[in-house]
């Protein structure tokens, strides 16, 4: 188990910089994810610190050992694939018994079978042992994948989005698998995934990562609650965050945030901060979908919104709706918006997120918003869904 | 309507299927009678059926069967040779350097040129009176003879198959190495294994099926060998490289024997039958396994 550091480490494939400049530090026995969508450079500087692409620029260490230039095989990590690479021709067994096999420290066979039983019990493949690879399911080969990673015991587990091949259910059950082997072993583990509930919920810190740089190191609630600019707000939270631009405006100590078609006031202790950080006139506001209430009144805390789209999913509806010519969403109670489309309403956000000209995040108001009581609108507009439904 | 359309297509497969009878059966079926009779062109006897006693005859002739081994040799040590090679030059091959597109273009055309061309070609460079190679070799006190020496012959028709045909197992061998996933080798550098390991645990593995199908198909075509090896030995010296097929010409135009020369195909049909129904078998347990 190990430490694992980068420090200024970038990658160019011919003209194309995949990775760059790239601080990180990921703890002894932390599970660390790396964060981002396609293209990022997840996978590349996960390659980078297996072994496999050698950094352009940059040092890697593995505590204070310098390991840059180090073959894969010298340090001592084991890796998941995304498609499990598992041999076709070999048997779960000998699948799991290859790394020993090729092992500098020679096991003997009998080592090498207890090894075999001990990591097949773990992860409950005893009686997949001498099938071949295609004779078992996703979620099997998975586990014969974890397996392999496991049967040493490496300075650290790399991971290349593992659970991308498994069905959604299988998914979210292999997550928690996954969670249960790391809490057991407590081997450093480098997480590559695009899924951010995946990464939210596996990860003791996440990097988020974007066009090959990083964007933020934060745990799961610090990213997701402190989103450091508008591209990771965006990024973290499904469905994702709205942003509004606007005008600051200062009239009667009041602070104001307004654009062409709406005109919000700012909650007292935001004023505060955005005063204290001396945050110029320009802003954006971030509003996450689910921080949106529908209120029956226009208020100075509203945005006027035109109903474009309703999609109940069942648990909660999400109302596509029109502010200030921008598309936002908004997540509600699964009520019956449904003949709503094209009518204004009046939405009231209870948290919001301010972010200055540079795009660096200024401060977000405190949760709940204090003002304007949530007006029942159910009946009224039940009443108006009927009503559309006769016509 | 949509009943008679069913029916319709039926009668687009009249052409090829005449064209198969014709050209495929009715040969075959003329030959299988042609070998149960006695035919010879200026006998004093006309064609005649006597059962088996052609097959009987090649049977019992050593000239026929020394053919036949002569064949085998040639398939057997033709195969081991292309067969490693091409897998060395694929092995090679299968990475990425300056003008790696142009050496695979440049892999492929001995594979365009006729077999004729090539006999040819190999004649000019090996005459034992004009050619550029014994004359080279003489330079180094080593005599090169395909007409007198029989190991020489032998020596010029492997070489000269082996440049015409390496190339196809090459490229079928790098069709398989550049389809094995590239994690399978990363995961196993990983894991420690050197290059040898992951050539012989991972990449030779993978390589089976592909490997037997070049296999077949180089076998198939090399009892099929007839015009390169015509036109640099002519089954000389002597008849130390008389192959079943040069035999089975000789038979036919030369001594116009019809119908042990239609016994004697016949054989050389059922030898190759039986070896790829060997090797057909053994590619349907791998890719059942």
């Amino acid at each position: 188990m190990a430490q694992v550091r980068l420090e200024g480490v970038s990658k160019s494939f011919g003209d194309i910089e995949a990775v760059s400049d790239v601080d990180l530090t990921v703890e002894d026995g932390e599970f660390f994810v790396l964060l981002g969508p396609s293209g990022c450079g997840k996978t590349t500087t996960l390659r980078m610190i297996a072994g496999l692409e050698r950094p352009s620029e940059g040092t890697i260490y593995f505590d204070d050992a310098d390991v840059t230039d180090d073959e894969p095989a010298e340090r001592d990590i084991s890796m998941v694939f995304q498609n499990y690479a598992l041999y076709p021709h070999k048997t779960v067994r000998e699948n799991l018994a290859f790394p020993l096999s090729l092992s500098r420290r020679d096991y003997s066979s009998e080592e090498i079978d207890s090894e075999t039983e001990r990591v097949a019990e773990l992860l409950e493949i005893t009686d997949q042992l001498d099938k071949h690879p295609k004779n078992l399911s996703g979620g099997q080969q998975q586990r014969v994948a974890l397996g392999r990673a496991m049967i040493r015991e490496p300075m650290a587990f790399l991971m290349d989005e593992p659970l991308s091949n498994l069905d959604a259910k299988l998914r979210i059950q292999m997550r928690s698998e996954l969670k249960r082997l790391h809490r057991k072993l407590g081997v450093t583990t480098v997480y590559v995934t695009h899924d951010q509930t995946e990464a939210m919920s596996l990860a003791d810190r996440i990097c988020v990562l974007n066009d090959g740089r990083v964007q933020q190191v934060g745990t799961p609630h610090e990213v997701f609650s402190r989103p450091r600019n508008t591209w990771i707000a965006g990024f973290i939270g499904d469905p994702p965050m709205n942003f509004l631009h606007g005008l600051l405006e200062r009239s009667d100590g009041e602070v104001f945030v307004a654009g062409d078609a709406f005109r919000y006031r700012v909650p007292p202790d935001v004023v505060e901060e955005l005063d204290a950080r001396e945050v110029a006139e320009d802003v954006t506001l971030g509003i996450r979908p689910r921080d949106l209430e529908v209120v029956e009144d226009p208020g100075q805390d509203t945005f006027p919104a035109t109903v474009l789209t309703v999609e109940p999913t069942g648990e909660r509806s999400i109302l596509t709706a029109e502010v200030d010519g921008r598309e936002i969403k908004i997540e509600t109670e699964p009520r019956e918006f449904m003949g709503m489309q094209g009518e204004t309403i009046s939405v009231h956000p209870q948290k919001t997120y301010y972010y200055d000209e540079a795009d660096q995040l200024a401060t977000v108001s405190s949760a709940e918003g204090d003002v304007v009581e949530a007006v029942e609108v159910t009946d009224k507009h039940v009443e108006e869904v009927r009503k559309d439904g006769d016509t | 309507m949509s009943e008679t359309r069913i029916y319709d297509g039926e009668k687009y497969l009249v052409p090829s299927v005449i064209a198969f009878i014709v050209f495929g059966i009715v040969p075959v079926v003329l030959v299988i009678r042609t070998s149960f009779m006695y035919w010879e062109a200026f006998a004093a006897t006309g064609p005649r059926f006597i059962g088996l006693d052609n097959f009987e005859q090649l049977m019992n002739s050593a000239q026929y069967m020394s053919a036949t081994g002569r064949t085998l040799l040639f398939v057997g040590v033709s195969l081991v040779i292309q067969m490693g090679l091409g897998l060395a030059i694929a092995l090679l091959l299968d990475r990425e350097f300056r003008g790696d597109s142009v050496v695979r273009t440049l892999l492929v055309l001995p594979l365009t040129i006729p077999p004729i061309s090539v006999g040819a070609n190999w004649l000019l460079l090996l005459r034992t009176d004009t050619g550029l190679v014994p004359k080279m070799l003489s330079n180094f006190g080593i005599t090169f003879q395909i007409g007198e020496n029989t190991l020489d012959a032998w020596v010029a028709i492997f070489l000269m198959d082996a440049w015409h045909w390496t190339p196809l197992i090459a490229l079928i061998f790098l069709a398989g190495l550049t389809s094995v996933p590239p994690s399978l080798i990363e995961s196993a550098r990983i894991d420690g294994a050197n290059r040898w390991e992951i050539f012989w645990h991972v990449q030779l593995p993978q390589l089976k099926t592909v490997g037997v199908v070049a296999l077949l198909i180089r076998m198939m075509d090399l009892f099929r060998s007839f015009d390169d090896v015509w036109m640099l030995t002519s089954g000389g010296p002597g008849e130390d490289t008389m192959l079943l097929n040069l035999e089975i010409v000789r038979i036919m135009t030369q001594q116009t024997r019809y119908g042990i020369g239609a016994a004697l195909s016949l054989f050389a049909l059922y030898l190759i039958i039986i070896l790829s129904w060997g090797l057909v078998n053994m590619l349907h347990r791998e890719v059942l396994e």
